[in-house]
């Protein structure tokens, strides 16, 4: 098992240079000049200013040296710096990932603690009216537009009625709680601040229904088409002849093999909510990881988009292996070799 | 089971209530976009957001104040004497002013601020360029010798970037002014969560994309600000920041969207302040024979000079929301004359090409970036300028390119026909025509600019000490930029502000925006 994660884990590395080495080329056939998003337009006059920036920044190198420079740093761990904040890239993915994290757990909470249940519900009520609803509703969630159904859900829950706040993570009268994890509901409960920790909770309701809700209609309709599928096998007709309870069928039989499939979607789900979040971060001001690649973006800043894809394709490889993993721990019969 | 939740529900109603009560309450609330902030170091910072923070932080040695923008008035600076050949600037500095940190203020502190900024090498570092020396006389006298004359040099110890730093606390966590402070000075992370100046309101703290946080200089020289506090907040959502305004969980909305000014004036609880920018979205007109377009006729850009619909982009696209400026110089800088500038007149504009032998007009590309400079997203108004150009014959084709992209290629000179948008870092005439004229330097390099008269009348007007024969200079400039038809001005945009009835004393000011020592809440 050990040997497994391990063989795995070190497979990542030609995977994560083949990606900075994709990422590379792109930049150089784009021909894009950094020099003028790094000083400013007016400063360019200034032949002073222009070349402490190109030899700060490594640009009057071959391509080529600056690559192998590149990737040498980045084993080290150290991802270059933004042309745009001008700080080390890793600084500030540790800066705005924190954020990201913490919607996408409650998100994640959210879309299982309420998604299991229902879709097991409507499962095994097939094709019953509680079925269609909550067939309705998920369809719904998965379908509408974040940045539309967030600007709604503010007009309506903080605007109107007041029972919910505004953007943001705390509330603005508020100073944010002394930095430790970047997670404010951890920070502001290891600062004993309850007044924040309760105003950091409160702005996670509405992202998090915004944000949980694909995940949920997706969580919802998978467990219903797997447990839907289970029902007629043939152990859950021997556990309904030994006599056991409905719920007993259900809970100890059914869910088990429910659990397999629904494993592999929340992992992907949980990748996802880390990297898609972008419009719901948008509306609610949400200073997270999208927001921050966003701008990158825009603005093409190559090494801040280049340590963001990395980082997340180390998410995506990480997560991939904890589904594998407990794909084993779920189901006896997977065996790693 | 059922019980369980009741419990939790319940814990979670009381820890949500309790998140409503409220720490400090008299603070000044702004919802405004901090994606610009990159460093609040005086010495490094050259964005938009840092100049009101460096503002509220710091004092320059003169102002320029919001209510009148032509005059220059003593800060940190007692009083100044000019040599008679403009080139040595002595300054007797106010005594008994300390720092927010308690430090005394003396000349040394002007010195090393100074002397960092320019050795620095800095994007700001170019405020600095005319700078030969600066000498700490004695501990209130300062003695400033320039490389050339430069009658706008005491127009630019006003700005932000010229600061005077509490030289002490700022050595103390890394700031040095040595030759080579460009690789040495390490206080920058300082100087973004902190400051070091002598100002109303000290820094407390930044997060990106999140918050600026300053709290009241109780020893400030002027008497303390009214204000305790002061909270920018990061917002990206015009219609999110006017709910938050509405619902009075912030104070002041900054740079309102133009779409939503009439619903703030429908609003008795909200007031809207209009600031007169200096900004000026402009034309650009290439008439460089490498091109190969008829543009290189005087005539051709004249007429497409009158074609353009002016008050039609502001009032269709601007909600009335901008003023005219004149040719190259904004309304309320000094020499600046309404009159100067191109109105729309079709016929005159049809004539006109028709003279210079292209009665059935002809084809040429515009080049636009992504993103709204003036407020107009890019492609809005060359749609309105394609619309215009086509009453004339002109056949406009757009091609857009992302900004960095376009950018990139105006600085190379390969772009003939264009609209940007040009802010000021301090208020001389300078600031626009040391830029639009030469053919090395600026706008004026990237078109390939290439006018005798107006290169001749932007250097007389430099170097000219006396402000009535500089005014002269200014007119004869503007005429000579009207006749070329390169840079023709399209507005000069307001900028909006809505702000909750309990606030007061805000006034615009084109270069740092607010000042927060003015304003108060009741």
């Amino acid at each position: 098992m050990l040997r497994y994660i391990a063989r795995r884990l070190i497979l990542t590395i030609p995977m994560l240079l083949g990606i900075s080495l994709v990422l590379f080329l792109i930049y150089n056939l784009v021909q894009i000049d950094p020099l003028v998003m790094i000083v400013g337009e007016r400063a360019m006059d200034n032949p002073e200013v222009v070349a402490a920036a190109v030899k700060k920044w490594g640009l009057d190198r071959p391509i080529w040296e600056q690559y192998l420079t590149y990737v040498v740093n980045m084993a080290r761990g150290d991802f270059g710096a933004s042309f745009l904040t001008r700080r080390p890239v890793m600084d500030d993915l540790r800066l705005f990932l924190p954020a990201t994290v913490e919607l996408a757990l409650s998100s994640l909470a959210f879309a299982t603690v309420l998604g299991i249940p229902l879709g097991i519900l409507a499962g095994v009520k097939y094709r019953s009216l509680f079925d269609r609803g909550v067939w309705f509703i998920s369809l719904l969630n998965a379908s509408l537009p974040p940045f539309w159904t967030g600007l709604i859900f503010l007009t309506i829950f903080y605007f109107y009625l007041g029972i919910m706040p505004g953007p943001g993570r705390l509330d603005p009268r508020m100073s944010d709680p002394e930095r430790v994890t970047g997670l404010y509901t951890v920070d502001s409960l290891l600062a004993g601040d309850v007044q924040a920790f309760g105003s950091t909770l409160h702005h996670l309701v509405l992202p998090t229904l915004i944000l949980g809700g694909f995940t949920l209609a997706l969580v919802v309709r998978v467990t219903r088409a797997a447990i839907i599928e289970e029902m007629r096998r043939d152990y859950i007709r021997t556990a309904r002849g030994k006599g056991l309870s409905e719920r007993r069928v259900i809970v100890r039989h059914a869910l088990r093999n429910v659990m397999m499939p629904l494993v592999t979607i929340l992992g992907l789900a949980f990748a996802g909510l880390l990297s898609g979040a972008v419009m719901t971060e948008t509306v609610f001001d949400w200073p997270g990881l999208g927001q921050y690649l966003v701008k990158a973006a825009v603005n093409f800043d190559y090494p801040a988009i280049q340590g963001g894809t990395l980082l997340i394709a180390i998410v995506y490889v990480l997560v991939n292996l904890v589904v594998d993993v407990m794909y084993g721990l779920l189901d006896p019969r997977v065996r790693y070799d | 089971m059922k019980r369980h939740f009741a419990i939790l529900l319940a814990v979670l109603i009381a820890l949500l209530s309790v998140g409503g009560a409220l720490a400090q309450d008299g603070a000044l609330i702004i919802a405004t976009e901090l994606d610009d902030v990159i460093t609040l170091d005086p010495g490094r910072a050259f964005e938009t957001t840092n100049l009101t923070i460096n503002h509220a932080t710091y004092d320059t040695l003169v102002e320029i104040r919001a209510d009148d923008l032509n005059t220059l008035v003593p800060s940190l600076a007692e009083s100044w004497t000019v040599s008679d050949d403009g080139l040595v600037y002595t300054f007797t500095l106010r005594s008994g002013v300390t720092f927010a940190s308690g430090n005394p203020l003396t000349a040394e502190d002007v010195r090393f601020s100074w002397t960092r900024l320019k050795n620095l090498k800095g994007n700001p570092s170019f405020y600095a360029d005319t700078v030969a020396s600066v000498e700490a006389v004695d501990d209130l006298t300062v003695r400033v010798t320039l490389s050339a004359p430069t009658p706008a040099f005491l127009t630019i110890v006003t700005a932000p970037a010229m600061s005077v730093l509490d030289s002490v606390l700022a050595k103390a966590n890394g700031a040095t002014d040595a030759a080579d402070a460009d690789t040495t000075d390490t206080a920058n992370d300082w100087l973004s969560q902190n400051s070091a100046g002598s100002g109303p309101f000290v820094l407390t703290g930044w997060t990106p994309l999140g918050e600026i946080t300053l709290v009241r200089n109780d020893n400030y020289w002027r008497g303390a600000a009214a204000l305790p506090a002061v909270t920018l907040r990061h917002s990206d959502d015009a219609t999110t920041k006017l709910q938050l305004l509405e619902r009075g969980d912030i104070d002041v909305y900054e740079n309102v969207d133009k779409d939503l000014a009439a619903q703030i004036q429908g609003n008795a609880d909200l007031q809207l302040s209009i600031g007169q920018t200096l900004n000026i979205t402009y034309l650009a007109i290439s008439g460089d024979a490498k091109f190969n377009l008829p543009l290189s006729d005087a005539r051709v850009r004249q007429a497409i000079a009158q074609a353009v619909d002016y008050d039609g982009i502001i009032n269709g696209l601007l909600s009335g929301y901008a003023d005219r400026p004149a040719a190259m110089l904004p309304l309320g800088v000094a020499g600046s004359d309404p009159a100067k500038r191109y109105e729309r007149n079709v016929d005159a504009a049809k004539a006109l090409l028709a003279e210079a032998g292209y009665a059935d007009g002809f084809e040429m590309p515009i080049y636009i970036g992504q993103g709204a400079p003036g407020g107009i997203p890019s492609e809005t108004l060359a749609a309105k300028l394609q619309a215009d150009l086509a009453e004339i014959g002109v056949t406009v084709t757009i091609d857009q390119r992302p900004t960095s992209d376009f950018l990139t290629a105006y600085r190379a000179q390969e772009l003939s026909f264009l609209f940007a948008t040009w802010t000021p870092d301090y208020l001389d005439p300078t600031m626009w025509s040391d830029y639009f004229s030469y053919p090395d330097s600026g706008p004026a390099a990237r078109i390939l600019l290439n006018s005798q008269a107006i290169a001749d009348a932007a250097a007389q007007a430099a170097a000219e000490a006396d402000p009535a024969k500089r005014l002269e200079i200014y007119t004869a400039y503007q005429d000579a930029h009207v006749a070329e038809a390169v840079f023709v001005p399209l507005f000069q945009p307001q900028q909006l502000y809505a702000l909750r009835n309990n606030v007061q004393g805000f006034a615009f000011h084109p270069v740092y925006f607010m000042d927060f020592y003015m304003m108060s809440k009741s």
